[in-house]
């Protein structure tokens, strides 16, 4: 059965039709990569399935389970973990505390008002932090972070959450070449030894088509193709709207 | 692991002791001096539950304030109750007032939350100034009468002391348990926080709910030491007291808020006996710390404790080590020199 079931989902803003009937189908255990160029509708086709926006239209099947419009709090309990395109983390806390948040959530803690949360899954947190290479800056605080660091922060707070899917926006946004080489790397580590199923979108093709099992492109809201990374690469028509600039 | 006496708990200790010994030295006048202090400290702090820790700005808690102060004073008023069941009552009725309103001033964020708190503030500050058969309106209720025991001012500074110290302890407990993490959390980023499964609102209006009751127990604490209560209490104006001393002490620890009473106190004290102008005077440390010390007193004396102690005392020694001018600085040179065109 698929994890995550979109079916023709429509989203419009005014007059613009940001996400305009798409359907994807996100296999568990799967790399899915959205893609296509600004403005294709990738983020808001993501803002829909988290519950950030309300759909004019569709359903979002996620587990089983209708998730169509749920508040966010609701879809993050039904286990998405969610990375933002503009790096979301605790700015003011340390790093080790961040990664801790999500633990603390995940364990339903949240609500306990005795007890410290200092020390609190201690050796979890610094396996987490091991994991995406930030364990001797535990106790840093976030905000001062590399930009490069605080992408692997909020992966590693999302992982932290153990979701079942782990939806990453734009997962390279702002990096230089030898950065988002790096970050993708990690993505495919992390995902391969937490078993994670994943949902990115992005618009670096080369970066898509080294970690995808399946791609799909849209364009102006609408979904273009749906495939393997090779069926993308030479489809006419993607060739046609998004890959006509950049030679391959 | 290990537990070490640390500097803030050793700093505790001290200011506890100095407490409990200072009636054998103060004079009746620096006593309720004192006493008004360790009331303004309960006040701050719940104040600093929602600013410092849930990054909530609201006008309404003097109106909880005065609520408390208000619960002693009626029941005393007109169901002849001892103000001590009183006291005990008022963070119940404050409780509920609080959650309530809070249930409304939620419906918005930000400014309008702000906004709406200031108006809901007002609005219990005119039902206490209208209301005159039950609050006998602008006049106030004083002389309220206490029991033999606390009738005399050393007693009833134990009692306001011990009072003081429970409140500060259950909140310590509470703000630094998971739940005072996740309010944190909301604080450093609201919308992340609801992307970890936290239903952000309802955490927001338990933190509301919480400072207001130990705003409503510290005017309880004000009724009993001071023997009285007036609308005055419950202005909106008067909510800009704690802010001041949360600023002036700092918003980001725990201590901030009993600091900055301790400091606030003394000073208007020093200076309304020397000098008309206390509000000018008070303008004038404000811009002072807030342009020298943006972290507060507190910040600033552990800044200076770091240089003394060369990063000792502060955590485990192993912050010591990530936290040296080597650590960080040597990461970021390695990634900006990779991000370079980004």
């Amino acid at each position: 059965m698929a994890l995550l079931e979109v079916r023709d989902l429509h989203k419009r803003f005014g007059g613009l039709r940001a996400v305009d009937g798409v359907d994807l189908v996100v296999e568990a255990g799967e790399r899915r990569a959205v893609i296509g160029p600004n403005g294709a509708g990738k983020t808001t086709l993501f803002n829909l399935i988290t519950g950030h926006y309300r759909p004019d239209a569709g359903t979002v099947l996620f587990d089983g389970r209708d998730i169509t419009g749920a508040p966010t709090h609701e879809v993050a309990r039904a286990g998405i973990g969610r990375a933002f395109q503009i790096t979301s983390i605790f700015p003011g806390l340390t790093v080790h505390e961040n990664v801790q948040l999500g633990i603390i959530a995940r364990q339903g803690e949240s609500r306990r008002m005795v007890g410290r949360a200092e020390g609190l899954h201690a050796d979890e947190v610094t396996a987490v932090l091991e994991d995406v290479g930030l364990s001797p800056l535990a106790r840093e605080t976030a905000g001062n972070l590399s930009h490069g660091d605080q992408r692997a922060l909020e992966l590693a707070i999302s992982v932290a959450m153990e979701p079942k899917l782990l939806l990453l926006d734009e997962p390279t946004a702002g990096m230089a070449p030898a950065e988002t080489r790096r970050t993708m790397e990690l993505v495919r580590r992390i995902a391969d030894e937490r078993e994670l199923t994943v949902l990115f979108c992005e618009h670096d093709m080369e970066v898509v088509f080294g970690t995808a099992d399946r791609v799909l492109v849209m364009h102006q809201g609408r979904p273009l193709v749906d495939g393997t990374p090779d069926e993308v690469r030479t489809h006419p028509e993607v060739r046609r709207v998004y890959l006509g600039e950049e030679e391959l | 692991m290990m537990r070490r006496p640390t500097l803030p708990s050793l700093a505790w200790a001290v200011a506890a002791l100095a407490a409990l010994l200072a009636p054998l030295v103060a004079n009746e006048r620096q006593v309720f001096l004192l006493m008004s202090i360790l009331v303004l400290a309960v006040f701050s702090t719940s104040f600093n539950v929602l600013l410092g820790y849930t990054g909530l700005v609201s006008f309404a808690h003097a109106a909880y304030y005065g609520v408390g102060a208000y619960t002693v004073a009626l029941v005393a008023l007109h169901l002849g109750w001892s103000p001590l069941l009183g006291f005990v009552l008022a963070p119940v009725t404050t409780a509920l007032v609080a959650y309530a309103s809070g249930l409304i001033a939620l419906r918005a964020t930000r400014l309008y939350f702000a906004l709406l708190t200031l108006a809901l503030g007002q609005l219990l500050f005119l039902i206490a100034f209208q209301w005159r058969s039950m609050t006998r309106g602008d006049d106030g209720i004083h002389g309220i009468v206490l029991p033999p025991a606390l009738a005399s001012t050393t007693p009833r500074y134990y009692f306001i002391l011990g009072a003081a110290a429970l409140a500060l302890t259950v909140l310590a407990v509470v703000m630094r348990s998971p739940f005072g993490q996740t309010l944190r959390a909301i604080r450093e980023n609201r919308e992340r926080t609801g992307f970890l499964g936290v239903k952000v609102k309802r955490y927001e209006l338990a933190s509301f709910t919480i400072g207001g009751t130990f705003a409503g127990y510290a005017g309880g604490m004000y009724a009993i030491y001071n023997r009285q209560a007036f609308p005055e209490l419950m202005h909106w104006t008067t909510s800009a007291e704690p802010i001041f001393v949360t600023l002036i002490g700092g918003l980001s620890s725990f201590a901030g808020p009993t600091v900055g009473a301790v400091v606030f106190g003394l000073l208007r004290d020093v200076i309304t006996r020397n000098l008309e102008y206390w509000q000018a005077v008070l303008g004038v440390v404000l811009l002072l710390i807030i342009l020298f010390l943006p972290g507060g007193l507190v910040e600033g004396v552990k800044r200076i404790g770091q240089l003394v102690l060369g990063g000792r005392g502060t955590p485990p020694p192993t912050a010591a080590s990530t936290s040296s001018p080597s650590g960080p600085a040597d990461r970021d040179a390695e990634t900006t020199g990779t991000t370079g065109g980004a």
